[in-house]
């Protein structure tokens, strides 16, 4: 007995000390504004986590929240297992952020800038960490204008230099605020190299943007806000695979037809996999067959149509999008609900079975 | 898409401090207590001042002030000693003793209080206000420092400014004096070089850096109100100038007006900051150029002095303190 439940409090523990973020009914209001409402976000060490929301949704406001800038109305916000309110200092010290538009001392040059930055961050003072700051620079590939002054700067360089800082004392946390705000593509592609980079070296990352597509392929879990209400947490591949579609090209539009019947007919009759099928028009112009059921049910849906004597040209899945899993979460929520009252009485969590952490297995 | 998802309340917030793991090898952390972290961060707050063109302007137009000063007290005391005209040359006799100590520290110590006052101010103004015009106090408040060290960072690195500024200039000043006088014919007395006298002008120094701390703390705090560095400089600028304009209009109001209001109106000079600094200054004076005493006596302006600094720390801290860093 006692046996079990010390290899009890063992797992416990090894869960505790893997949670890097956890808020507890989070919430600030401005005036009134409820800018966040009764926020429980958790985040997992070695997590890429999406903080996904429109314009003003509130993902600024917990990150600030998170930071200590803010203070909340209500609720908590634990980073590492301590208290922002009470630890907030030792909680700095482990994490690197950049909050909206990364902002320097514009009469300092980038490097005297990092230097500033590592002292205020507890880095030692003086030439000693200066292998540490030719490191970050070269991470970011700023290491030719570190002597430029920052106002000189471009929009790119300044973000580059913003991620650089965040970087300066090997944080495990970093936590990233549209950090591809204002870059072209290039730029963008290169601070998501950078993200994947980090997270190949086990670094935790928080990453708040309302690109999905740069989410979708850098996150392995997100979170959405909408009104500063969560309407959705969980696993970037379990969202996904729930807007998974099975598309079906027939030889002729009267085989298209029947194979429409007969589906419909079988979804009628218990099949309950497939949860809605229409005929659509392709690029071309042709009839396609959209089934919502899952692609692991191909095979199932070829074998139903070939018993009708029905065979398809040609099948394959449709992987849902992250767009997809954004605008039905945010449409549901608004469409479902008028107030942000009637939103906070209904979060929607994935199945923590379903969104099971990694538990630091990743990277590292 | 909403028939797989179930409704559950996340677990509970973990109490259980999360260990941290190795930082790589390159990254050197100094100590964390609050004391050390302070000291750090007034030096990262002297390294940007020293990094910034403005600060040796700056510097550089109190020396030159001075030197300025000094060299037309120069040229005008010898013009009047070499002219034929008795009463010139008595004229320049007592005209060029501001060349000569101790006289020469009072000319010394007024110029840098005028001059330093201002510059303090803008000094403070701009970088405690540079801070949220730039948007950078976001980014130092998101590294570890807490909002009471951000605070007396500034109040640090102020201090340290106004005492190396203020001395500098005094030890340049005398050091232009001293090498000027010689050209007037007249030898520097040192008869009233003693013990008692140095330390009236040590306590005579720390006077006027008070002063010039003072405004620097007035502008702190309303650079840290107006979230903003103009409020901090006009702010402070627009007290420093008015306050001797407000408190002879006061002297005379309260002279005019019988009764209690006019005893209350002409009391309210007595503890305004200017008058109270200058009070220390004309007390210390008094020991070091035979001037008149100030009616005010030192225990008082210091205590006045004491409590406007705990008005605009108090202030500049609360504000900050309870502040919501937005954009």
């Amino acid at each position: 007995m006692e046996d079990i439940e010390a290899s009890s409090n063992k797992i416990s523990q090894y869960e505790d000390e893997n949670i890097i973020i956890s808020t507890n009914r989070l919430t600030k209001v401005f005036g009134k504004i409820v800018a966040v409402n009764d926020l429980h976000l958790e985040v997992m060490r070695g997590d890429v986590f999406g903080f996904l929301g429109p314009n003003g949704s509130g993902k600024t406001t917990t990150i600030r929240m998170l930071l200590g800038l803010i203070r909340p109305t209500a609720g908590r916000a634990i980073l590492f297992g301590m208290d922002t309110a009470y630890q907030l200092p030792e909680i700095l010290q482990r994490v690197g952020a950049i909050v909206e538009m990364p902002l320097f001392y514009p009469y300092l040059s980038g490097l005297d800038n990092l230097r500033v930055i590592a002292a205020s961050s507890g880095m030692r003072l003086g030439p000693i960490n200066d292998r540490r700051l030719e490191e970050v620079l070269d991470i970011v590939e700023l290491h030719s204008y570190e002597n430029l002054a920052y106002r000189k700067y471009s929009l790119g360089m300044k973000q580059r230099l913003g991620i650089a800082a965040a970087l300066l004392t090997d944080p495990e946390l970093v936590l990233l605020d549209e950090p591809t705000n204002g870059l072209d593509p290039s730029g963008m592609i290169e601070i998501r190299r950078l993200i994947q980079r980090l997270a190949s070296l086990g670094k935790t990352i928080f990453l708040s943007s309302h690109i999905l597509y740069e989410v979708q392929q850098v996150c392995n879990r997100v979170a959405i806000l909408q009104r500063g209400n969560l309407v959705v947490q969980g696993r970037v591949s379990d969202l996904l695979q729930q807007g998974q579609q099975i598309v079906l090209r027939m030889e002729h539009e009267e085989a298209t037809q029947q194979a429409l019947n007969a589906l419909q007919v079988a979804r009628e009759r218990g099949a309950d996999w497939i949860k809605d099928v229409r005929s659509e028009l392709d690029r071309r112009g042709g009839s396609i067959l959209v089934v919502d059921a899952p692609a692991c049910h191909s095979a199932e849906l070829n074998a139903l149509l070939a018993r009708q004597n029905l065979f398809a040209a040609e099948i394959h899945p449709r992987e849902g999008t992250l767009e997809e899993v954004f605008l039905e979460a945010t449409t549901l929520a608004q469409g479902n609900h008028t107030g942000m009252e009637a939103l906070a009485e209904a979060p929607i969590y994935i199945s923590p079975s379903a969104d099971a952490p990694d538990n630091g297995k990743r990277g590292r | 898409m909403n028939a797989s998802r179930r409704t559950t309340t996340p677990a509970h917030p973990s109490r259980r401090k999360v260990p941290a793991p190795v930082r790589t090898n390159t990254v050197f952390m100094g100590r964390t207590d609050f004391i050390s972290t302070l000291l750090r961060l007034i030096g990262v707050e002297l390294y940007k001042i020293r990094r910034r063109p403005m600060a040796s302007i700056m510097l550089a137009i109190s020396i030159l002030s001075v030197v300025i000063v000094f060299v037309i007290i120069a040229i005008s005391s010898i013009v009047l000693l070499h002219s034929g005209d008795l009463q010139a040359q008595q004229l320049g006799g007592s005209f060029s003793g501001a060349l000569r100590l101790p006289l020469s520290l009072n000319v010394t110590v007024e110029i840098a209080e005028f001059v330093g006052m201002l510059l303090m101010i803008i000094l403070a103004g701009t970088i405690v206000g540079g801070e949220y015009t730039h948007g950078t106090l976001r980014l130092l408040l998101t590294r570890g420092p807490t909002r009471t060290q951000f605070i007396l960072m500034k109040i640090g690195a102020l201090l340290v400014c106004t005492f190396v500024g203020f001395l500098l200039t005094l030890l340049i000043g005398l050091i232009v004096s001293l090498l000027l006088n010689p050209l007037t014919g007249i030898p520097q007395p040192l008869d009233f070089l003693t013990g008692a006298w140095i330390m009236h002008a040590i306590l005579y120094a720390l006077a006027a850096m008070l002063d010039l701390f003072i405004y620097a703390m007035l502008a702190l705090c309303l650079a840290t109100s107006g979230r903003s560095t103009a409020a901090g400089i006009a702010g402070a600028l627009a007290w420093a100038l008015l306050e001797p304009v407000l408190s002879n209009a006061l002297f005379i109001i309260g002279h005019i007006s019988p009764g209690p209001t006019g005893r209350f109106l002409s009391a309210i000079p007595d503890y305004l900051i200017g008058n109270n600094t200058g009070a220390l200054l004309e007390n210390q004076g008094h020991y070091l150029f035979n001037s008149t005493p100030a009616t005010l006596t030192d225990l008082h302006a210091l205590l006045v002095l004491l409590v406007y600094l705990a008005i605009f720390i108090g202030v500049a801290w609360y504000v900050t303190q309870q502040r919501d860093i937005t954009n």
